[in-house]
C-alpha cells in the first residue's frame, strides 16, 4: 500500500499539457469574450476599450431581440419534448429487451452522431425538398396534389434537431433504467398493481434523474443550435446563435456579438449545472 | 414490461423504437441513395443510376483540396489530442481524490455548446489578427477531441492492475521504460480507441470549421455547407455519401481488427 502513494502523486503532473490547452483554447477565449462584452462598440474600428452595459441593454431590451430569444426558447422547449416522447419508449426498449440484436440497435442509435451535421442536414433537404422523398410519398398516396413547400420552415428545423439531439437524451435514459432492476415492477406487479400503475408509479418516478439529465442536455444543445438552423431554417429562423455570428462577421460589432455569447454561457452553464448533478455517473461526458 | 413479457405495452414499446430508429437513419439512407441518381437536380426516386457524382467530385479540385485538409487536421489534431489524453487519462484513472471535479475540468470541452467554442476562438483569433491559420484550426480540434481520447484511455487504464506496474519499477524499470513496455501494450486498444474516436470527431466537426477556418483551410464538411446553399444536386449526395463511407469504414475496420468500444458509452 505504501507504494501505492508516490505512483499517483507523481501522476498528477500528467495532467498539466491538457490543462494548459483547455486554459488557453478554451478559458481564454472565453475571458476574452467577458472583456469584450463590457467594451463599447466603435464603429470602424471595432471598439474604444470604454466599459459600458451598452451592449447586455441593447440584447435584453429590445423587442426585436426579445422575440428572437422567446423563439428560440420556444424551439428548445419543442425540440427537448420531442426527444423525451421518442427517446424514452427506445431507452426503455434498450435498456430492457433480452434480444441479441440489443449491441447493434444500440450502435444503430449511435453511429448518426459520428456523421457530420452537415451531411444529416442535407439528408433532411433530400426527405424534406420540393422534388423529396416526403413529397414524393404524399403525392403517390394522394394525399396532395402539389408537393409541400417544407423546407426553410420551424419544422423542418425542429425534426433535424431532434434527429440529433435524441441520442443525448438516451444515453443518461439508458443508464437511469438499467439500474432500476426488473423486480421492483414485478414486486409491484405482484402486489396488485396493473402494468400501467406499476410504470407510472415505481419505473417513471424512479427514471426522473434521467429525464432530467437528457432534457437539460438537449435543451441546451438545441437552444445554442446554429448549423443546422441554418442550414434547414434559412432567413425564416433566426434563433439566437445567428444573432452572435452575424454581428461578429457580418456587421463586426465584436462587443454586442460577445454580449450575446455571454448570456448563452451564463445560460448553458446553468443549465450544464443541473444536468452534471443529475446524470449518472456513467452516463456522463457525451 | 419487461423485455421476455409479450404484453400489448411491450409491443408498443418496440414498434415506436424500431420508428426513431427509421427516423434517425432516414436522412443517412436517402442520401446514400441519392449519390446515385442520375438527374441534374435533387429527385426522389431516382431517375436511374450512375457513378457520374463520384466522378464529378474527383475532378471537383475544391472538394478534393477539402479532402486533403480533413483529413490533415483530423490526422494531426487526433495524435496530439491521443498524446495529451493518454497521459491525462492514465492520472485520471489513478488519482482517487477528487478526481470528479478533474474529470469535469479535463471534459469540459464537451460541455461547453461547440458554438460559443468557435465564437470565443474567432473572437480571440480576429483580436490577435491570425485568423485562418491551419495551427488556429488545429489548437480548436485538438481542444474539442481530447475529451474522447481522455476518457476512452481513462477507461482502459482503470482495468490495468497497478500492481504491474509496481513490479515494473521493482525490477529496475524506469517510468518511461514501464510505460513504453508493460502500459502500452495493455492499453494499446484503448489509445487506438482514443485515436479513431478523435479522428471522426475532427472529421466531422462543421462549427470550429464556421467560425474560424481561413480561405486555404476550408474542411470538406465546410465546403458542403457553403456549396449546399446553392446548389443541392447530387454532386452533394456523393460528396456527403463519401464522408459517410470514409467514417464507417474506419470504425468497422478497426473495430474487426482491433475489437474497439462502440461510440455508445452504454454497453
Amino acid at each position: 500500500m505504501a507504494s501505492k502513494a508516490p505512483l499517483m502523486s507523481h501522476s498528477c503532473w500528467l495532467t498539466a499539457p491538457s490543462i494548459a490547452v483547455i486554459a488557453a483554447v478554451l478559458v481564454a477565449p472565453l475571458g476574452l469574450m467577458l472583456l469584450f462584452s463590457f467594451w463599447e462598440f466603435v464603429p470602424g474600428k471595432i471598439t474604444n476599450y470604454a466599459l459600458t452595459f451598452e451592449n447586455y441593454r441593447r440584447f435584453l431590451g429590445d423587442a426585436f431581440y426579445l422575440g428572437v430569444i422567446a423563439k428560440t426558447v420556444q424551439l428548445g422547449v419543442t425540440v427537448t419534448v420531442l426527444s423525451l416522447v421518442l427517446g424514452y419508449p427506445v431507452a426503455f426498449f434498450l435498456a430492457r429487451t433480452k434480444s441479441r440484436l440489443q449491441p447493434l440497435l444500440v450502435y444503430l442509435v449511435f453511429v448518426p452522431m459520428m456523421i457530420s451535421l452537415v451531411v444529416r442536414a442535407y439528408g433532411w433537404m433530400v426527405l424534406l425538398g420540393y422534388n423529396g422523398v416526403v413529397n414524393a410519398v404524399l403525392l403517390r398516396l394522394g394525399v396532395i396534389d402539389m408537393p409541400l413547400r417544407m423546407l426553410n420552415s420551424v419544422t423542418a428545423v425542429v425534426l433535424g434537431l431532434v434527429e440529433v439531439l435524441l441520442p443525448f437524451m438516451v444515453v443518461p435514459l439508458i443508464a437511469v433504467l438499467k439500474d432500476i432492476p426488473p423486480s421492483v415492477e414485478e414486486a409491484a406487479r405482484a402486489l396488485g398493481a396493473a402494468p400501467a400503475q406499476a410504470f407510472f408509479k415505481v419505473t417513471l418516478p424512479l427514471s426522473v434523474p434521467g429525464i432530467i439529465s437528457g432534457s437539460l442536455i438537449v435543451f441546451s444543445l438545441a437552444i445554442t443550435a446554429y448549423a443546422l438552423p441554418a442550414l434547414l431554417g434559412g432567413a425564416q429562423v433566426k434563433m439566437i446563435s445567428a444573432i452572435a455570428y452575424d454581428s461578429m462577421l457580418v456587421s463586426y460589432n465584436w462587443p454586442f456579438s460577445s454580449a450575446v455569447g455571454m448570456v448563452m454561457v451564463v445560460v448553458s452553464s446553468a443549465l450544464i449545472y443541473g444536468y452534471l448533478r443529475f446524470v449518472p455517473q456513467k452516463a456522463q461526458g457525451l | 414490461m419487461t423485455g421476455n413479457k409479450r404484453s400489448p405495452v411491450w409491443i408498443a414499446v418496440s414498434i415506436v423504437t424500431a420508428l426513431t430508429l427509421a427516423f434517425v437513419l432516414a436522412p443517412i439512407i436517402v442520401v446514400l441513395i441519392e449519390a446515385f441518381n442520375d438527374s441534374d437536380d435533387m429527385t426522389f426516386p431516382p431517375q436511374g443510376l450512375t457513378l457520374r457524382w463520384f466522378r464529378a467530385f474527383v475532378e471537383n479540385g475544391d472538394f478534393v483540396t477539402s479532402l486533403v485538409v480533413s483529413l490533415k487536421l483530423g490526422l494531426i489534431a487526433a495524435a496530439i489530442s491521443t498524446a495529451l489524453g493518454t497521459m491525462a487519462g492514465i492520472a485520471l484513472a489513478r488519482s482517487r481524490s477528487s478526481s470528479a471535479s478533474l474529470e469535469t475540468l479535463l471534459m469540459a470541452p464537451l460541455y461547453v455548446p461547440r458554438v460559443l467554442i468557435g465564437l470565443s476562438l474567432l473572437l480571440a483569433f480576429a483580436w490577435l489578427d491570425v485568423t485562418g491559420a491551419l495551427w488556429g484550426m488545429i489548437l480548436g480540434h485538438v481542444l474539442i477531441t481530447m475529451p474522447y481520447a481522455t476518457r476512452t484511455v481513462a477507461v482502459g487504464m482503470r482495468a490495468v492492475e497497478l500492481s504491474v506496474q509496481e513490479a515494473a519499477r521493482m525490477l529496475g524499470a524506469t517510468r518511461w521504460q514501464t510505460f513504453r513496455l508493460v502500459t502500452m501494450p495493455i492499453i494499446r486498444s484503448s489509445l487506438l480507441s482514443g485515436f479513431i474516436f478523435a479522428l471522426i470527431i475532427s472529421f466531422s466537426d462543421i462549427y470550429l470549421a464556421i467560425f474560424i477556418s481561413g480561405p486555404e483551410t476550408i474542411t470538406l464538411p465546410m465546403r458542403l455547407f457553403t456549396f449546399m446553399e446553392w446548389d443541392q444536386s447530387p454532386l452533394v449526395a456523393a460528396a456527403s455519401a463519401i464522408q459517410i463511407a470514409l467514417i464507417l469504414a474506419v470504425v468497422v475496420v478497426t473495430g474487426r481488427l482491433f475489437g474497439l468500444s462502440g461510440p455508445g458509452r452504454v454497453e
